[in-house]
């Protein structure tokens, strides 16, 4: 979509209206993940009720795994889609390919997840089961994510080449992964933390 | 290939003269995660106050706005 949705092909008009519909549909995409991830939390947890301490374990395992992921320290599966959106989209009319492309890349869970930050912010998700917060997350992330796409065609403006552009953002993919893990692991300790905080308050207690 | 994966460090050789970013080694990298973690773990257990939900919540929002970034990475 950097590559599609630019200046330099639509004209500064209509590439605003392309950007204000892809982000929108992709807000929208990232919302309807959400209420999936809301009610799978609900429906988890009326088989399983759990406390803060036990979500905070989850939580900071989820991150300590995706954090030796990301840093490549170890070669650990994580789940993700392999589908691409199809590049016919772009024959479309330029709002619904626009809306068609936002919607699925803004959901986030159909296209591959590039890093594994993303599988933290599901799972602590489901593990909230509120809706409000499941809604607000998910909008954090369709909105920056819509916004990072807007920058980056925007960027096109000062480079011009676009294989040259392609290539600098391919090339920063090992510093954004290793940026990730280092992000992931400091996650994964606070959550770590607190879950033991709150165990030893528990025992404490009595 | 290293152990663990593929992320090999780069010299000029194999990315054909063009520049290309070098990651610490292997060994520095799990330093560098236990660190982070075993600090982040002791500041967690400092800090908290029992309350999930708002540590755990603020640092979901921040790690949706760092997948969000991130997610120009994905094809």
């Amino acid at each position: 979509m950097v590559g599609t949705a630019t200046p330099v092909v639509y004209g500064p008009n209509r590439w605003k209206r392309v950007i204000a519909i892809y982000a929108l549909s992709q807000v929208a995409g990232a919302l309807s993940t959400g209420l999936v991830l809301w009610a799978i939390g609900i429906a988890v947890r009326t088989l399983f009720a759990w406390d803060s301490a036990f979500a905070a374990a989850i939580t900071s395992a989820v991150c300590a795994v995706g954090a030796l992921h990301d840093l490549k320290l170890t070669t650990i599966w994580m789940p993700a889609s392999r589908w691409q959106v199809p590049c016919q989209w772009k024959r479309y009319p330029w709002p619904l390919m626009a809306a068609m492309y936002g919607f699925g890349i803004g959901t986030g869970v159909l296209t591959r997840i590039p890093f594994a930050s993303f599988h933290a912010v599901l799972i602590a998700t489901i593990l909230f089961a509120d809706l409000p917060l499941a809604l607000g997350v998910m909008l954090v992330y369709g909105a920056t994510r819509a916004f990072a796409v807007a920058i980056t065609s925007q960027l096109q403006l000062l480079i011009s080449d676009v294989r040259q552009r392609t290539l600098t953002i391919s090339r920063l993919a090992p510093l954004l992964g290793y940026c990730n893990g280092i992000i992931l692991a400091a996650v994964a300790g606070i959550c770590m933390g607190h879950s033991f905080s709150s165990r030893f308050q528990c025992i404490s207690m009595f | 290939m290293r152990r663990g994966g593929v992320m090999r460090p780069a010299s000029i050789e194999n990315v054909g003269g063009e520049w290309e970013i070098e990651l610490p080694s292997y060994g520095r990298r799990w330093l560098i995660f236990a660190i982070v973690a075993a600090s982040a773990t002791a500041g967690g257990f400092a800090l908290c106050d029992g309350s999930f939900n708002v540590p755990i919540v603020g640092l979901t929002f921040f790690l949706a706005a760092v997948s969000g970034v991130s997610g120009l990475w994905s094809p």
